[in-house]
């Protein structure tokens, strides 16, 4: 598929290794969100580098949207992202999802195909959110399980992503980043690292988010997200409605230390200001990514 | 869910499952995940059916929407289409039927919208070379509604009453653009009968005595709206 000059590599399978990535880690890139579809097409977005768009918008819909999606791809690398795949419920794998979801890619052919760490529904009722697992031996052997058939159905390998969360479960039995790494290291999948999420549940849960980010293995990791939260006074709540905070800007220079540099995307999901202020943001992004990559930092594969 | 409403009649304590957290009631944040259910389950229901909202009270909405959520209805994956069988949901509850239809109408609308549709469209100069045996296909987007009350009338200004009258017309899309306008029920029923893969001379026959000019007018709409994709012999 022509990616309009920027190099694209065919879709990542399941015997290529886990980062593959040169100049490509330095991308900076957005949502693709409807409310900037105009803006996007128009011309505005020529220094976004890639876009991720929501996968489930897009499975079963023709229409406006899906001609958009291939539009955009066309011309960039496109991401893509799910919110219901459902990976940590105990209800069945939904294989109509899974169908679905695979003829998408293979129409789109996303460099990154991705979805959360959690739980999303059950008793077959997709809830909408993203719920948080318990951090038990159990939990982490199902996402293991759930995770690995995911893969062989697409026939690639997905990254998961970690999720904010409010409540932690009294059963816990590790911490948060030991249960994402282990699941990443048994299932064998990639690990997209919201930066926003590590520092939201740092402060929810009283932890230090360097310590999440330094147990996290780096040679996993394929894209960070940047996001803004609210703050609600006794917590914080993890919106994709403000820009990103001085912590979270620290905490991914910290993490680039760590593991280098990668395609970062910016999360915006509501107050959607105009683009300008976005790419004001993004700017930022690619500003800090360079810095570290001229220090050396690019790719650090532990 | 089990957990919401264990919560809500009062059964869940946080000795029982949750950590207390650093700052703050797990209380507040446990709200957060209820509160987030409510709210987008809401909005989506809310985006799908504008008018029919408007139309509602802000009570008998809230109310036909909690009890359509809390039914056995299918919660599909994508947030935005969680209202599909409400129209269904609605007439098996006792729901005015004038209402059922404005729900339908608008359910179209966004089905229309998303519809996948074909790349190809007929226009009007290959009009000549169909007789009576040939068949027609159509683009998804295109969606025929009826109603025994004056919806169109209704549409174009709500504060007309609502009152029995048979009304028709087309839902179509052009341009990434979903548009409809009213039709008389001969064209209407000669449409449905054509839209389900029966011949031109079939169709037209089910509609009963049709107006030459009549004819040539609405197919000259249709082909103006890019809505026939294809024309194939019996
Ligand atoms: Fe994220």
């Amino acid at each position: 598929m022509n990616a309009g000059g920027l190099s694209v590599g065919p879709p990542i399978s399941m015997d290529m290794p886990l980062v593959n990535f040169t100049q490509s880690s330095n991308r900076a890139g957005l949502g693709f969100r409807p409310f900037y579809y105009k803006d996007i097409f128009g011309g505005k977005a020529q220094e976004v580098e890639f876009f991720e768009a929501i996968t489930e918008n897009y499975m079963d819909t023709g229409g406006r949207p899906l001609y958009y999606l291939e539009k955009m791809r066309a011309e960039k690398p496109v991401f893509l992202h799910g919110v219901s795949l459902n990976i940590g419920s105990t209800d069945e794998l939904n294989q109509d999802y899974l169908r679905s979801q695979k003829r998408l890619i293979d129409r789109i052919e996303p460099e990154i195909v991705s979805d959360h760490l959690c739980w999303t529904g059950a008793h077959s009722k997709n809830f909408f959110d993203l719920y948080p697992l318990p951090f038990i031996r159990q939990s982490l052997d199902h996402c293991v399980e759930r995770i690995s058939r995911i893969q062989d159905f697409l026939g690639r390998r997905i990254a998961v992503e970690n999720v904010s969360s409010y409540l932690l479960f009294k059963d816990n039995e590790m911490a948060e980043w030991e249960f994402i790494a282990e699941v990443a290291k048994g299932a064998d999948c990639r690990i997209l690292l919201d930066i926003n999420n590590v520092y939201v549940n740092s402060v929810n849960h009283a932890f230090n988010p360097q310590e999440f980010i330094e147990y996290i293995p780096g040679d996993r990791v394929v894209q960070y997200h940047l996001a803004g939260h609210t703050d609600m006074g006794d917590f914080l709540f993890d919106t994709h409605d403000h820009p990103i905070v001085d912590p979270v800007w620290e905490l991914f220079s910290f993490t680039m230390e760590q593991m280098g540099s990668r395609p970062t995307l910016i999360e915006r999901d509501d107050k959607f200001p105009e683009l300008e202020e976005l790419l004001t943001e993004l700017r930022y992004v690619k500003t800090l990514i360079l810095h570290h990559t001229a220090q050396g930092n690019q790719l650090v594969v532990k | 869910m089990k957990l919401v409403k264990s919560y809500a009649s009062g059964n869940l304590s946080s000795s029982d499952i949750f950590e207390t957290p650093a700052h703050g009631s797990w209380q507040a944040r446990f709200e957060l995940y209820a509160n987030g259910l409510r709210v987008r389950t809401k909005e989506s229901m809310e985006e799908m059916y504008p008018r029919l909202v408007r139309e509602l009270s802000g009570d008998d909405w809230n109310t036909l929407g909690s009890d359509y959520l809390a039914s056995d209805v299918k919660w599909p994956r994508n947030l935005n289409e969680l209202g599909l069988e409400l129209p269904e949901f609605m007439a098996a509850n006792g729901s005015k039927e004038c209402h059922i239809d404005l729900a339908k109408f608008e359910r179209d609308l966004h089905l229309s919208f998303n519809a996948f549709d074909s790349k190809e469209t007929l226009s009007l100069e290959e009009f000549g070379a169909i007789d009576e045996n040939s068949h027609f296909e159509f683009q998804a987007s295109m969606y025929l509604i009826s109603s025994n009350w004056n919806l169109f009338s209704h549409l174009k200004d709500a504060s007309n009453e609502w009152t029995k009258k048979s009304e028709f017309g087309v839902i179509y899309r052009l341009n990434f653009k979903v548009k409809y306008f009213s039709i008389s029920k001969d064209e209407f029923n000669f449409l449905s009968v054509l839209k389900n893969r029966n011949s031109l001379g079939d169709s037209l026959n089910a509609a009963g005595p049709f107006d030459p000019e009549q004819l040539s007018g609405l197919l000259a709409k249709i082909f103006a709206i890019k809505v026939v994709t294809k024309i194939a012999a019996a």
